[in-house]
């Protein structure tokens, strides 16, 4: 009688040190009783067809998608540009036909979006967004009504407050902007005059053009500033070039550099910089194709990376950059999904790995989290 | 990889701790019906849905009907429900238990399919939850002891369960205990 307790305490005790070992629970960061290795990141793409963003979970090794639960979220109308802010806990969306921004909370376990009312009034057609690196002030870029809206953003609540005297005057039909991570100086791209425009940003986020616009190439579209505050690049879509100016960091002025501008594919339309600085990717939209460079940090000259021009699904669009990295993200005209193309750190190279499930419609804008 | 070593585990401990008390002999009776009820841990791979965490800790509880065909074959029917931050879920299946039996005690495995629904507890616009039901399976096994001729204690039930919803397939480990009431009886005493 008594073996066969100790017996079955003992097979009992067993069981139960076998099982404890799946329990370790551990309350993470999102305020879930759960595991999690902290091996993914969230995205999002705005989809102006049915006024609705679709969010993924992307996983940080193999860049699987995994849908999240109650996408598409309802959104404004014809929504485009998104950013997402530095804390990853907002996410701001331009609504293009409506002339306003709106804020969504992210449910950080989720990943759903919740928007808070009410939504913040832009100018005509805003088209593009930037942030200031610390997430404290929101830019607007209004296409059609020549001006840039500047907002302070509330870091406990996200909300935003339009700055006093925005929106400030810009050339008429801007097409893109870029802010350096410093926030001292913002660049507006204007096709028509195949010009970038300087300006400096106060602390208050007031804006004041600086200098002369500099000339860059027939049909300026998109432009971009690399991380380490050197260089500004500029796609010229009419002229199949990028232009590459070095920056004065106490003026802000633009020089270009030897030799620029330097040859792309067809029809630029999207340029994207490596966190590191080191590499500089253009989409070109008439060649199905990404050209990317090796950048000299000290001269801004570029050398083609080996295997550029890297081939893109349909007529590429929009490029992305993963915070982490390891992936960049292509949106192409006419694809009803995310390409995603890995970036292999050591030569900058492009290979095309994954792609989203599909969106059933375009996506046009996309923001990636950490 | 961890429900992989988890499984290898759980697979190990019944076959090398449970190998000699599973070679004696059973013994001659028991109840015609078995009714479960108690406490179910769950741990569900919340990941599949997109969830931030891999893995989200659930309780709630845990009842089965068991009908004795034989000393050591049985037919189960098994609903489960469990609670979690942002997440509940329903599974009920049912299937084939082989049992061991003791004087007082009794080890069983089986094999259960069925349904399994999960459902993610958000508000999107007039929406406040949102629910996918699929194929459930599980496999898994328990201990029971016999407190009297009219109850057991389930000392421990341990399964992995399968789930496919939201398009994806879960890999989730269930654990429950509980009191199991007797109703009936089949066999015979052994002849002294």
């Amino acid at each position: 009688m008594m073996a066969r307790k100790t017996t079955l305490l003992w097979l009992v005790a067993s069981l139960l040190a076998v099982l404890t070992g799946c329990s370790s629970s551990s309350s993470n960061s999102n305020g879930g009783s759960g595991s999690s290795s902290g091996s993914t990141h969230l995205a999002y793409v705005s989809l102006p067809s049915p006024n609705t963003i679709t969010g993924f979970r992307i996983n940080n090794s193999s860049g699987a998608f995994t849908p999240i639960v109650g996408s598409p979220f309802p959104a404004g109308n014809s929504p485009g540009a998104m950013l997402m802010d530095p804390s990853n806990q907002f996410l701001y969306v331009l609504n293009r036909t409506e002339d306003t921004v709106s804020l969504f909370k992210i449910d950080s376990n989720v990943g759903s979006l919740t928007e808070v009312l009410p939504r913040a009034s832009t100018g005509f057609s805003p088209m593009a967004m930037t942030m200031t690196s610390a997430g404290d002030m929101l830019f607007v870029l209004n296409q059609l009504s020549g001006s840039i809206s500047v907002y302070s953003i509330d870091s406990g609540s996200g909300a935003l407050a339009e700055i006093k005297g925005s929106p400030f005057p810009t050339v008429a039909n801007p097409v893109g902007f870029a802010l350096t991570p410093s926030g001292k100086f913002l660049y507006v791209v204007n096709s028509n005059l195949a010009a970038v425009f300087t300006y400096t940003v106060a602390s208050t986020g007031a804006l004041q053009q600086a200098g002369a616009p500099i000339p860059v190439g027939a049909g300026a579209f998109a432009i971009a500033v690399d991380p380490n505050e050197k260089f500004v690049y500029v796609a010229n879509t009419a002229d199949d070039t990028v232009s590459i100016l070095s920056i004065n960091s106490t003026t802000g002025d633009l020089t270009e550099v030897n030799g620029s501008p330097f040859d792309t594919g067809t029809s630029p339309i999207s340029i994207v910089v490596s966190s590191s600085g080191q590499y500089v990717y253009i989409a070109n939209h008439g060649g199905a194709s990404i050209t990317g460079y090796s950048i000299d940090s000290a001269t801004g000259f570029p050398t083609a990376i080996t295997g550029s021009p890297f081939s893109a699904s349909g007529a590429p669009e929009l490029l992305v950059n993963d915070p982490g990295g390891n992936f960049m993200y292509v949106l192409g005209q006419s694809l009803t999904f995310v390409s995603e193309m890995s970036v292999d750190s050591s030569s900058g190279a492009l290979a095309s790995k994954s792609q989203s499930p599909d969106t059933s419609t375009v996506p046009v804008g996309m923001a990636v989290g950490k | 990889m961890i429900e992989l070593a988890l499984i290898r585990r759980a697979v190990l401990f019944f076959l090398f701790f449970l190998a000699p008390v599973l070679a004696a002999a059973q013994t001659g009776v028991a109840p015609r019906w078995e009714i479960f009820g108690g406490y179910s841990y769950l741990r569900l791979e919340s990941k599949s849905f997109g969830f931030a965490t891999d893995y989200t800790n659930m309780n709630g509880w845990n009842a089965a009907v068991t009908f004795n065909w034989r000393l050591k074959w049985s037919l189960t029917a098994d609903i489960s429900g469990h609670y979690g931050t942002q997440l509940s879920d329903l599974n009920y299946m049912m299937g084939p238990q082989y049992n061991w039996r003791r004087d007082k005690s009794k080890f069983f495995l089986h094999g259960l399919v069925g349904k399994g629904q999960n459902r993610v507890n958000i508000t999107v616009g007039t929406q406040d939850h949102f629910e996918s039901s699929g194929l459930a399976f599980a496999a898994g096994g328990g201990f029971d002891w016999d407190a009297s001729p009219r109850f057991s204690l389930r000392v421990v039930q341990a399964d992995y369960l399968n789930t496919d919803t939201f398009g994806k397939n879960q890999n989730d480990i269930r654990v429950s205990t509980g009191v199991i009431f007797h109703i009936g009886q089949i066999g015979h005493h052994p002849k002294l």
